[in-house]
């Protein structure tokens, strides 16, 4: 019984760890346009925690809030990692490196387009489309940034994600 | 041997995929700024205050964007963010940003879709910047 609840309080440790890990990754590299390891680190949570890694998500989205406030950006953070881990369950199978850069350049292209949908509902189409075309640039910077992580971190990473969920079973 | 192939094969796939998307998002980037215009031009900017006050200013400029013509006559004070000029301040006012204040940038009372610094401007044309609340 006491050893179901120190697993427990562990797991639920390693999930706001792995999320504080999200927030430190972000804030630490964020003097770089657009060039996050946050993408990276959610395919290999996803892919080492499946479903469990929401909790981490949710972590994250809620001290990203707290540190930078909750404004309408914030908004899109509630959907656009959570469909993320959803494309990274759908493709779980695959075990590439560089594919799962391309996933992930794929997430950076299109992340100011999933971040506009918040202002199509508060400023209408043109609005969206403003916010959506002025950050091309550095959705392209994103994309580049994801890709190379992904391609750089996915095995050594993938590799000791596996080996700390291992030893919390 | 055939899955090898196989995977080269999607992997070939996915990064041609890849590149034709950013090749169109450059392209509709590209297609969505406006022209530069060289030489000197006229270019009126209305300040709309917090308090609703209005100010206009005329300028001569032989600047080719917005953003270099309200930082060089010291009209507007900015910071640089992930999506270019972030104006912070407008003729002495300065927005609140726990309280959701920004400057929003119009021509001719119709929105931008292009931040201070990637507008160019043109001869005899009018920009608002009006004091907003709400993100």
């Amino acid at each position: 019984m006491q050893n179901v609840h120190a697993d427990k309080v562990r797991r639920i440790a390693t999930m706001g760890a792995l999320g504080a890990i999200l927030v430190i990754g972000q804030v630490g590299m964020s003097f770089l346009p657009n060039i996050e390891p946050v993408s990276t680190l959610i395919i290999l949570y996803t892919l080492t925690y499946k479903k469990q890694v929401f909790p981490i998500i949710y972590t994250f989205v809620l001290l990203e809030g707290i540190i930078f406030g909750f404004g309408i950006w914030w908004v899109s953070y509630l959907y656009i990692w959570s469909i993320l881990a959803l494309v990274v369950l759908a493709l779980k199978k695959m075990d590439s490196a560089v594919l799962w850069a391309v996933v992930s350049g794929f997430f950076g292209l299109s992340f100011g387009a999933l971040c506009a949908l918040p202002y199509l509902v508060s400023g209408g189409l043109y609005a969206a489309f403003a916010y959506w075309s002025s950050g091309i640039v550095f959705d392209i910077l994103h994309c580049a940034g994801n890709f190379v992580l992904t391609l750089v971190l996915y095995r050594p990473l993938l590799r000791l994600l596996k080996r700390l969920y291992l030893s919390q079973q | 041997m055939h899955t090898k192939q196989n995977n080269r094969k999607k992997i070939v796939i996915a990064l041609a995929a890849l590149v034709v998307v950013i090749a169109a998002l450059f392209g509709v980037y590209r297609f969505t700024r406006g022209n530069v215009s060289q030489g000197s031009k006229n270019i009126t900017v209305d300040v709309i205050h917090g308090d609703g006050s209005l100010k206009t200013f005329a300028y001569n400029t032989n600047r080719e964007y917005l953003g270099e013509l309200l930082t060089d006559e010291q009209l507007a004070e900015g910071e640089e963010s992930a999506y270019g000029m972030f104006i912070t301040t407008v003729d002495g006012e300065t927005v609140d940003s726990a309280n959701q204040e920004w400057w929003c940038i119009t021509k001719d009372g119709a929105s931008l879709n292009t931040g201070a610094d990637q507008t160019p401007i043109a001869d005899g044309e009018k920009y608002e910047l009006t004091l907003t609340v709400g993100y």
